[in-house]
């Protein structure tokens, strides 16, 4: 059976984004909640595949830490001032192996299906 | 009495705010947003171009830009996003030291000018606006009080929160023995709703922190902090003298009230209530140090307004020239027990999430205070709750399907509209000019 994806979720929105990741992901994600530096590490250390940070504007507090631990090269945004559509995310996640992703607490329903998707096909095509 | 600085002050203490913040942004001593911070650090470093820089930081900061402007305009005093945020632009794009901190000056003097501009404009229509909106100023440091029982809630449940509300409560009418409520609408006590809030806080830290002191077994991986502590430390201390005038024209800035830090602080400080702007600083700072902690330490560059004791101490102090003193002393003293303070965040983790708790409940209730509080300002100016439904229908229509700003934000502009509105109604002869209060 294929391993499931290992999500951290932290910041803002967590409750919702754990709650958004496990719908989206079903049996083929785990997620669980910490703190965002301990997020941040531990998907350096290989113990979680991507961190998900989240605040008011999806940057500063939602990356800060993310941004701190793995560099900017394995960071993102997705969202911003204007809501995202699903392609405009998918290309984005597609474009580089990311670790990390920031995203707006009030775009969390509409950016974290595609993501977590777009996530799960990527650890299928190993 | 309502509080803010002269317009001479203001431009005046904006620019040196505005302009010295780019020259520690150009000079990668010091940032305002978290997520920027790093950029800085790489680029001493050498290892991003400047052009690379500009480009993250465009994209890391723009969204920000106008946080709190309506809190702005109707207050007359600037919170730190439209400036710092702007600063740090600037700072990163001009390579010149000179001319960075030049053009911060003139962006800092031109938002003080044009806030002023905006509030005496808006105050100075024959129905004054803004004393119209400032009725619902009571309501909306109501709301702020109850962050720390929102914040126990989501960090440990409900049965916390119950106890916290339950203290803040009773610390509540522990005030109102000391100081009586205003009268009028939203009857406030600052004493009451300070010692309130207090107790919901004391709740929420204790809460952590015995958490934490029961689940020792807790393995921390210090050496990972030392390392980066150690990284970033030497270069904050080393730039101490920069961060010291920092430290003086932040108190000088904030004692005079040109400057607030954050939505929260500048409602109470417009209102008149210091004591309680105190407390609210110190809760949004918990809400940010751990994210500004690492951020600082990881990389070597400072917070641009410090952990904000800055704003708390100039608060205390009786007048501008002795807050300069004591920011300068602040500042410093947070730069010293930076690296102590890292590693009380790494020994009690719980403290570090309550902060992202306490920045979840600031979001959950600011948009609904500030819409309960605008709609009680507005409710008189109209007949017939005419202005109640303008505000509820913009604001709500903002908040929950066009996003075109922050939901707070969204009901002071549908306040500010409706107030604007009120006016041309009484210049078209409709109706008269209503009384308030």
């Amino acid at each position: 059976m294929t391993e499931p994806v290992r999500f951290v979720c932290s910041g803002l929105g967590r409750v919702e984004i754990v709650r958004a990741v496990q719908e989206a992901g079903g049996e083929r994600v785990q997620v669980v909640v910490m703190t965002d530096i301990e997020g941040a590490r531990a998907v350096k250390k290989g113990e979680a595949d991507y961190f998900i940070g989240s605040c008011a504007t999806g940057h500063g507090g939602a990356l800060a830490a993310a941004i701190a631990v793995l560099g900017y090269g394995q960071c993102t945004l997705l969202g911003g001032s204007r809501k995202p559509g699903p392609d405009e995310i998918q290309t984005k996640v597609e474009s580089k192996d990311w670790k990390a992703f920031g995203v707006r607490v009030d775009q969390i329903s509409s950016v974290i299906p595609v993501l977590v998707q777009t996530l799960i096909r990527r650890g299928d095509q190993g | 009495v309502p509080l803010h600085a002269s317009l001479t002050t203001s431009v005046l203490a904006l620019a040196a705010v505005c302009g010295w913040s780019t020259l520690l942004v150009n000079r990668g001593v010091a940032n305002f947003n978290d997520a920027v911070r790093p950029v800085l650090g790489e680029r001493v470093r050498g290892g991003l171009s400047r052009d690379e820089a500009v480009q993250i930081t465009r994209e890391m900061s723009v969204n920000a830009v106008t946080a709190g402007v309506p809190f702005v305009l109707m207050s007359a005093i600037l919170v730190a996003w439209p400036i710092l945020i702007v600063a740090d632009m600037i700072g990163v794009t001009l390579e010149a030291p000179v001319l960075a901190a030049v053009a911060g000056a003139v962006w800092g003097a031109l938002v003080g000018l044009a806030a002023q501009g905006a509030y005496h404009g808006l105050a100075a229509m024959p129905l004054d606006v803004i004393t119209v909106l400032q009725l619902g100023f009571p309501v909306f440091l109501l709301g702020f009080t109850a962050i720390p029982v929102v914040a126990c809630a989501y960090q440990f449940g409900t049965r916390t929160a119950v106890v916290a509300a339950t203290l803040a409560a009773g610390a509540w009418l522990v005030g109102l023995k000391v100081q009586s409520p205003t009268v009028g609408i939203g009857g406030f006590s600052e004493i009451g709703s300070t010692l309130a809030l207090v107790a919901g806080l004391a709740v929420l830290i204790g809460r952590a922190v015995i958490s934490d002191l029961r689940t020792r077994t807790r393995v921390v991986d210090l050496e990972a902090e030392d390392e980066m502590s150690d990284a970033g430390t030497a270069r904050i201390k080393a730039n101490l003298p920069w961060l010291a005038v920092q430290g003086a024209v932040l108190g000088f800035a904030v004692r005079s009230f040109a400057m607030s830090w954050s939505q929260l602080d500048v409602v109470s400080i417009a209102a008149g209530h210091r004591g309680l702007a105190i407390a609210l600083v110190l809760l949004v700072a918990l809400g940010f140090w751990p994210a500004t902690v690492t951020s600082a330490l990881s990389t070597g560059v400072y917070q641009s307004v410090g952990l904000t004791s800055v704003f708390a101490v100039a608060y205390v102090c009786p007048n501008a020239p002795l807050a300069s003193l004591a920011g300068t002393i602040a500042i410093c003293l947070e730069v010293l027990l930076l690296q102590r303070l890292n590693a009380l965040l790494t020994l009690l983790p719980t403290l570090r999430a309550v902060a992202e708790s306490i920045r979840a409940a600031m979001d959950f209730v600011v948009p609904v205070t500030v819409i309960a509080g605008i709609v009680v300002a507005v409710s008189p100016i109209m007949p017939g709750g005419l202005g109640a439904f303008i505000v509820l229908a913009a604001a709500v229509t903002n908040a929950q399907v066009a996003r075109k700003t922050w939901p707070a934000e969204g009901a002071l502009f549908a306040g500010i509209f409706t107030g604007i509105v009120a006016n041309i109604l009484i210049w078209l002869g409709y109706m008269a000019v209503p009384r308030l209060g």
